[in-house]
């Protein structure tokens, strides 16, 4: 079950109570979205404990920041937003983020998987999105799983448009070889 | 224009929240963090603000009061102040001073301006005292200007004299013309 899809007016009320500092009204709100944005920050990070730390720090952040929600979006697109400002923040310390974003090249995509009937399960994608390089890891899953533009995505991550298009390109063209390789091996 | 693939990808989308995480270590986390006092940066700022803004204010208002307080500091010392010795012979100046003042003032003469020039002239030793203390501020203690604000004290005596002498003199001259009008 998606969060988004949840009665809206719990959470209004949940959120006003969390404005007020109410501790389990934190922890209800932190349960409802808990495991969505800690899949995500799996998915950019590839890594338990590395997500774990970073979905402390973005809940924390959201609870003390929780004033300024102005329900422009929806809540769980704005804890998404801090979750995955959070996730950037936490690679950018890495000095091989950087190094992993260096332009480069790609082959022109194969398209074997549009020609053939597209049979992976959730959970395989899931895998196979965490084995990727960190670098084009982060692109394919701001642009493809989270709808953020290259133009954004260049600005998030002060990279140029053209990075952030050929890092896709390589990402799904990754990506499709370690699908088809996991079908093999089935 | 996504490709079959990208578009079989985001419909599995939904069901790639998979993993779960461990509630009970992040949850602890989370509320560790929050039960510490927040740094509010945005009101640390206005904090560091508020203090700069009282800091620059109150060293304006004490440069400010310094200068202000200055001048008035520069013409209200005194040679007894400066130097106790001569209080005694100031306080005498000063009470001869005022007495013959009052006389002048008793004698009511009808024509003031006739005396102008007397006080010109105390007004040219007053600005010379002004003067004299301004010079004590910056040049500090002097014996010649101790002594130069003493002969003050003593020409402002020595002017009432003569003015008194002229209001007496002119008293004299006018009672003789009347005296001479009768006979």
């Amino acid at each position: 079950m998606r969060v988004g899809n949840l009665n809206p007016d719990i959470h209004i009320k949940l959120i006003e109570q969390c404005r007020q500092g109410d501790t389990r009204s934190q922890y209800r709100l932190y349960k409802l979205y808990a495991k969505g944005m800690y899949n995500i920050a799996m998915r950019m990070l590839a890594n338990k404990m590395d997500a774990e730390d970073v979905i402390q720090e973005a809940f924390v952040s959201a609870f003390r920041k929780i004033g300024d929600y102005r329900r422009e979006a929806t809540f769980g697109a704005w804890l998404r937003r801090i979750v995955i400002n959070h996730c950037i923040n936490f690679m950018q310390r890495k000095k091989s983020f950087f190094e992993s974003l260096d332009d480069e090249n790609v082959e022109a995509v194969d398209d074997a998987a549009d020609r053939q009937d597209l049979t992976f399960s959730p959970e395989v994608i899931h895998a196979s999105v965490k084995m990727l390089p960190e670098g084009s890891r982060v692109i394919l899953n701001l642009y493809l799983f989270e709808g953020y533009k290259h133009r954004e995505i260049a600005q998030m991550l002060e990279i140029s448009e053209s990075t952030s298009k050929s890092q896709y390109q390589r990402a799904k063209k990754l990506l499709k070889e370690k699908l088809m390789e996991h079908e093999q091996q089935v | 224009m996504n490709s079959k693939f990208e578009t079989y990808l985001k419909s599995q989308r939904q069901g790639m929240d998979i993993e779960e995480p461990d509630d009970q270590l992040i949850w602890d986390g989370i509320s560790k963090s929050l039960e510490k006092p927040q740094i509010n940066r945005r009101k640390h700022f206005w904090k560091a603000a508020a203090i700069i803004i009282f800091m620059a204010s109150s060293a304006y208002i004490l440069v400010n009061e310094f200068y202000r307080e200055r001048p008035q500091q520069i013409y209200n010392i005194t040679l007894s102040e400066i130097e106790p010795e001569y209080a005694g012979e100031v306080a005498a100046y000063r009470a001869d001073y005022q007495q013959k003042l009052e006389k002048i003032h008793e004698q009511k003469p009808a024509d003031l301006d006739k005396f102008k020039y007397f006080f010109n002239e105390l007004n040219s030793l007053d600005t010379m005292y002004r003067g004299y203390q301004e010079d004590f501020y910056s040049y500090g203690y002097d014996e010649r200007l101790v002594k130069a604000m003493l002969d003050y004290y003593e020409k402002r005596v020595r002017i009432l004299d003569r003015m008194l002498m002229e209001i007496q003199k002119h008293k004299d001259y006018e009672q003789r013309k009347a005296t001479q009008t009768d006979i």
